[in-house]
């Protein structure tokens, strides 16, 4: 993963029990800057954790399952997105034909975030 | 109650004298009347379910109550990485023992020694196959006419010369096209057809099929779609979210020749799980009862069209599916039943006449003791009594929790003592639904919408049982129960045994009778696979697979710490007992 390319600010409230989201950096123009944020769709990791990632990885990555418990991986960032991206062999699925760059890096940010002693 | 009768035929005598003077009957001889005759059979363990009763027993008494204390361990083999443990089914003909490991390995072994004879590794889709959740563990084979049958996980069918290994054909069925499924449970032989069905519950995609292929050629002779197959399934699901909607039927049915029927579980719908919650009917991302998700079908066995049905979870909100589990037939005061549990830990009897459409039910009874996601079930009818929907949110305490109450694996009825045995398990679990975004149709794509995490029935640890009831009336006689539920299959045997692998890695002997233990061997590593009874050379032995890693399997390690927080998930062996 190129550590330099995330573009987004992440909401960790998720943390605490809110909806996690994403948007990005606002741009320093002229232009309306809220039409261009509200233009961009933002990111709910959770749903997309509910979607991609629940079956294996309980309480949203706070729990082991049927997978790891994720909350204070010794992963890398980068080896974090490559494991979603290419998954592991026997264990996961890649996930890199089913969801963008964006949204793995949203899930990279979101797992990193997540601290053990939230579990 | 009438027992089955145990009396053995004149060809079963025969065949039993045979194997008892250790003579190796030509491997062409599994045939569809031996087939058909297998519960008469003893000496080997012809199919998945042992015969088409599905008893999961064995008319064997070497081994018995009184002996069985002086059982050890004859031989054991080691299959290269089986990732999930070894989850197959072993089959045992004329002396010899064939089962599967991880990743499309076939073995074959002298059933008395362990030698191998020949192995088989087939050449997979490795991206398509991990493309999936069920991935790379196999439950079993279909052995008739000469070849040993192999669904994989890359959705084709395999034959192999059963002396050799050696490939006769070699099939995609299951295309990426046709729903990017693919095949982890075993084969079952029919006449001259292998029948199988596709894995996928959890995946997008229409249509859940379950097929018949020509056991001579591998062309499919017919397909049964479990959702959207006919205008009564098409009209079950609103806004066309058939075309989405999972299904399947990933374990292994059975065969009634008195009707000429398959009968065969299915998988639950997708999204697992509908946000819907009360308004499932109207609402939701699949409005109406999803059929024929969770639910028995009935097939003509010639042709695959549906004779009837019953589903025992209409709209399941719980992801209690029905492919779970065997189909036991049996009879008594002249009238035959079917009974079949389903994973939300109730067990149905069935009418085994498919002329009543939806099947008649007999009888409905609970072996599951916390479970809250329904109050109970009718017992005449089968319908659900006070569901508890899961809406879009948070719900915390549902039991049981997703793994189910009953899991894939098989009980076992002895026709001895009239009783079924059957594994139950008790845990719970806190769950967020969330409104998932449908993906694309027909993709295979993941389609879920919750998070979850594992958690025990209010005032006590998650456990499991072991059971021993009446099968109709679901009349207990003796109960054991266990600190770490058992996920393997159980076996029972005319010695008064049942066999059952423990998930902590104890294989025990129970007394069929009072569930008095007699026996117990630390395999060292948990089961949640196959366990048969077979003789060579004139002796018995009985024979289990170990290896643990299984996706039920995974909630062990938060629920119970060790031995299952250590226990290792990419390994297992083929165990086989006997007496000195």
């Amino acid at each position: 993963m190129n550590t330099a390319a995330p573009m987004l600010r992440w909401c960790v409230a998720a943390l605490a029990g809110a909806m996690l989201c994403a948007g990005p950096v606002r741009a320093a123009d002229d232009s309306a800057p809220a039409a261009a944020d509200a233009a961009k769709p933002k990111i709910d990791v959770r749903k997309l954790f509910a979607m991609n990632c629940s079956w294996c990885h309980d309480g949203y990555g706070m729990h082991a399952g049927k997978g790891p418990k994720l909350a204070g991986t010794s992963m890398t960032a980068s080896q974090v997105y490559q494991r979603i991206a290419k998954g592991k062999s026997g264990a996961m699925p890649g996930y890199e034909k089913t969801l963008n760059p964006e949204q793995i890096e949203a899930f990279v940010e979101y797992i990193k975030g997540l601290k053990e002693s939230d579990g | 109650m009438k027992r089955w009768s145990t009396q053995m035929t004149g060809a079963a005598k025969a065949l039993s004298a045979v194997a008892l003077l250790g003579v190796s009957l030509s491997a062409g001889a599994v045939d569809w009347d031996r087939l058909q005759n297998a519960d008469k059979d003893p000496n080997n363990w012809l199919m998945y379910h042992g015969a088409f009763n599905s008893y999961h027993y064995s008319d064997l008494s070497q081994v018995n109550a009184t002996n069985v204390k002086n059982l050890r361990l004859a031989w054991l083999h080691t299959p290269s990485a089986s990732k999930r443990g070894v989850q197959s089914f072993p089959l045992a003909v004329d002396g010899t023992l064939y089962y599967t490991s991880a990743s499309g390995q076939v073995w074959a072994l002298d059933g008395a020694t362990g030698e191998m004879k020949w192995r088989y590794q087939a050449k997979l889709d490795q991206e398509r196959s991990e493309g999936t959740f069920y991935n790379p563990y196999n439950r079993g084979i279909a052995i008739a006419h000469g070849k040993v049958y192999m669904g994989t996980t890359d959705g084709r069918m395999i034959a192999l010369d059963m002396n050799t290994g050696k490939v006769v054909w070699d099939k995609m069925i299951l295309t990426v096209e046709g729903g990017n499924k693919g095949f982890t449970g075993a084969p079952l032989a029919v006449k001259d057809m292998i029948v199988i069905g596709s894995n996928g519950g959890e995946l997008s995609g229409c249509c859940g099929p379950i097929f018949a292929v020509d056991a001579k050629t591998g062309e499919v002779r017919w397909q049964f779609d479990t959702i959207g197959g006919d205008e009564r399934s098409k009209a079950s699901w609103g806004n066309d979210s058939w075309k989405t909607g999972g299904g399947g039927g990933w374990m292994t049915g059975t065969y009634d020749a008195k009707t000429n029927s398959i009968w065969w579980g299915t998988a639950n719908p997708a999204p697992d799980y509908d946000w819907g919650g009360e308004n499932w009917k109207t609402d939701g991302a699949r409005p109406g009862d999803n059929l024929y998700s969770s639910s028995v079908v009935v097939l003509n066995a010639d042709n695959g069209e549906l004779k009837s049905w019953f589903q025992e979870m209409p709209h399941d909100a719980w992801d209690f599916d029905s492919a779970v589990g065997e189909f036991m037939i049996m009879e008594r005061g002249g009238k035959r039943y079917v009974m079949h549990p389903n994973k939300g830990g109730i067990i149905f009897v069935y009418d085994a006449d498919p002329s009543h459409a939806p099947l008649k039910v007999e009888n409905a009874y609970m072996i599951g003791k916390t479970f809250n996601y329904i109050k109970g079930v009718d017992a005449k009818t089968g319908q659900l009594i006070g569901r508890r929907e899961l809406p879009e949110g948070k719900h915390t305490n549902v039991c049981p929790a997703i793994d189910g109450a009953i899991s894939w694996n098989t009980g076992a009825y002895n026709p001895n003592t009239g009783l079924l045995y059957k594994v139950g398990q008790e845990w719970c679990f806190d769950i967020e639904v969330v409104k998932a975004d449908p993906p694309p149709a027909f993709s295979g794509q993941t389609y879920f919408g919750a998070s979850w995490t594992s958690t025990h029935p209010e005032g006590r640890k998650s456990f499991g049982h072991v059971s021993a009831r009446d099968p109709l009336t679901g009349k207990v006689k003796w109960e054991k129960e266990y600190k770490y539920p058992p996920l393997a299959s159980l076996l029972s045997t005319k010695g008064n045994l049942v066999f059952v692998p423990g998930a902590d890695g104890r294989f025990e002997a129970l007394d069929a009778r009072t569930g008095a233990k007699l026996w117990e061997h630390n395999n060292g590593i948990g089961h949640h696979g196959g366990v048969i009874t077979y003789t060579a050379k004139g002796k018995q032995y009985v024979a289990v697979v170990t290896g643990w890693g299984s996706h039920v399997s995974g909630n062990y390690c938060p629920l119970f710490g060790e031995p299952f927080c250590s226990m290792p998930t990419d390994n297992g062996q083929l165990l086989v007992f006997a007496l000195p």
